[in-house]
């Protein structure tokens, strides 16, 4: 009971410092409902937007930095698990995108400060209008390409072979993790106007063209970061765009998982 | 150096099927006097393996209990499960997802199906808008018809030989499917060495 109790407390304390964080970054607490449209809430993003669309447009000031917190239900799992979700919605360009990973950043050092290795976290990151222009320099069709990036978005790289050949062994490449120097070096002869968002991390990074994001709405910079050891992602999240009561909001958001913080501080302490 | 890598494979068809390639990609296959053991530790002369039903694979990848998992594309349709990639297919335990009946009919009007691919059955008719009332089963489905519990089923068909035997006709296609290798998302996307296994898998299914 006392163990149970003091992982309770622990993620409950990582709860604080990551909204602690959030707080001074200048987002704002934002209560959404976890049980809409006759089912219990998987995700936190369309929930918080159909908040901020229920007022009009010009009594918002953009952009709007707002975080919702609370459980997500899990449908594969029949469980639940706790979550902070945060979002930035309103134009957003490479400063912008800059200043969400700042707040990423933020939120891993609250992690650390409990006691994560940094040397235990990797990020990995994709890019869905890259992928895209990839698909479109190697001859896919419109069709084609939203095939394929719908199978990526589900998780079904098995399913995408079909089109290795045409992409080439060095296009294919990209679908897989690779560190940033090696990968942008590949990148450019495909897409030349890629480059990586300046980042100042102490956790490893990766990228990799096969990560879209889970959801239909990523539709460009995404991110997982990884424990290398639960095998947990946690935090994931990305750039957004989605149409909530006919309006089309834009911005990047990320989640975090706070079950697997507490389950990669479980594991951390049993290697100590 | 003994293997750091765990494979959560589908008892069954699948796992008779995967024995052959296992051995091809030079593993020794582990026997036990117990026939029992579902869960053989890794060694020098091969990866883990754990023996699960199917349904159970993916959330045992999803968890990181097993890097990788072998299952047929029939449950990983049933059971989608975030934190999971499906990375090749093994080309091997072929079989079809079909609609099936005691007449070569379409149902006419709103039929009741009996099924225990309750996910997969509702996406195929919703896709045709045709309404559906799924009578959830875990086993014995060719009865259904016969004893007026559902008109129609939804199963997996190897060669048709059971649906001929209880005078069933094949309808429609569902999807054919055949075993897939899936991973871990973070072991896949992080690496640390452990994708070795998967070009294992990927030089003896030939792709």
């Amino acid at each position: 009971m006392l163990t149970f109790l003091e992982e309770q407390r622990r993620q409950y304390q990582i709860f604080l410092n990551v909204t602690e964080r959030l707080l001074e970054a200048g987002y704002g607490p934002l209560a959404t409902e976890p049980y809409r449209q006759e089912a219990f809430r998987t995700d936190h993003t369309p929930a918080i937007l159909e908040v901020v669309a229920s007022f009009s447009p010009d009594t918002v000031e953009w952009p709007l930095k707002v975080f919702s917190t609370g459980p997500l239900f899990l449908p594969g799992r029949s469980r639940w698990t706790e979550a902070i979700d945060a979002e930035w919605v309103g134009p957003i360009g490479a400063s912008e995108q800059r200043q969400v990973l700042d707040v990423v950043n933020a939120s891993i050092d609250a992690f650390s400060s409990e006691g994560l290795p940094d040397a235990d976290l990797t990020m990995v990151f994709g890019e869905v209008q890259w992928l895209r222009k990839l698909a479109e320099s190697w001859g896919l069709s419109d069709d084609e390409i939203q095939d394929f990036v719908a199978q990526l978005k589900a998780g079904r790289l098995a399913a995408v072979d079909g089109y290795r050949e045409r992409a080439g062994e060095a296009g294919w490449a990209l679908l897989r993790p690779q560190p940033t120097t090696e990968f942008f070096s590949q990148l450019r002869r495909f897409v030349p106007e890629a480059k990586p968002p300046v980042l100042d991390q102490n956790w490893r990074s990766l990228w990799d063209l096969s990560l879209t994001g889970q959801r239909a709405y990523h539709t460009g910079l995404v991110f997982a970061l990884h424990h290398d050891r639960t095998r947990q992602a946690l935090i994931s999240g990305g750039r957004f765009d989605l149409n909530v009561g006919g309006r089309t909001f834009s911005g990047m958001g990320f989640t975090v998982n706070l079950d697997a913080v507490r389950e990669a501080l479980r594991e951390a302490e049993h290697v100590l | 150096m003994s293997y750091n890598v765990t494979i959560a494979v589908a008892k069954g068809r699948t796992l008779e099927a995967v024995r052959q390639r296992w051995l091809e990609c030079g593993w020794d296959w582990p026997e036990s006097s117990n026939s029992r053991q579902l869960w053989f530790p890794p060694d020098r002369a091969r990866p883990g393996l754990i023996v699960a039903r199917g349904a159970d694979i993916p959330m045992l990848v999803q968890r990181g209990i097993a890097e990788f998992g072998i299952v047929g594309l029939d449950m990983l349709r049933e059971h989608p499960t975030d934190g999971v990639l499906e990375v090749l297919d093994l080309d091997v335990a072929h079989c079809r997802l079909a609609l099936a009946g005691a007449k070569m009919e379409w149902p006419d009007g709103p039929a009741r199906i009996a099924t225990k691919y309750q996910r997969v059955a509702r996406d195929f008719f919703r896709r045709r808008s045709h309404p559906v009332e799924i009578v959830p089963l875990s086993g014995s489905l060719e009865l259904a018809p016969a004893i007026g519990l559902a008109p129609y089923i939804v199963d997996v068909v190897q060669t048709g030989a059971t649906l001929k035997a209880h005078g069933l006709y094949e309808i429609s296609t569902v999807f054919h499917s055949s075993a897939r290798l899936i991973a871990n998302a973070a072991v896949w996307r992080t690496g640390n060495g452990m994708l070795s296994v998967y070009e294992q898998w990927k030089a003896v299914t030939g792709r």
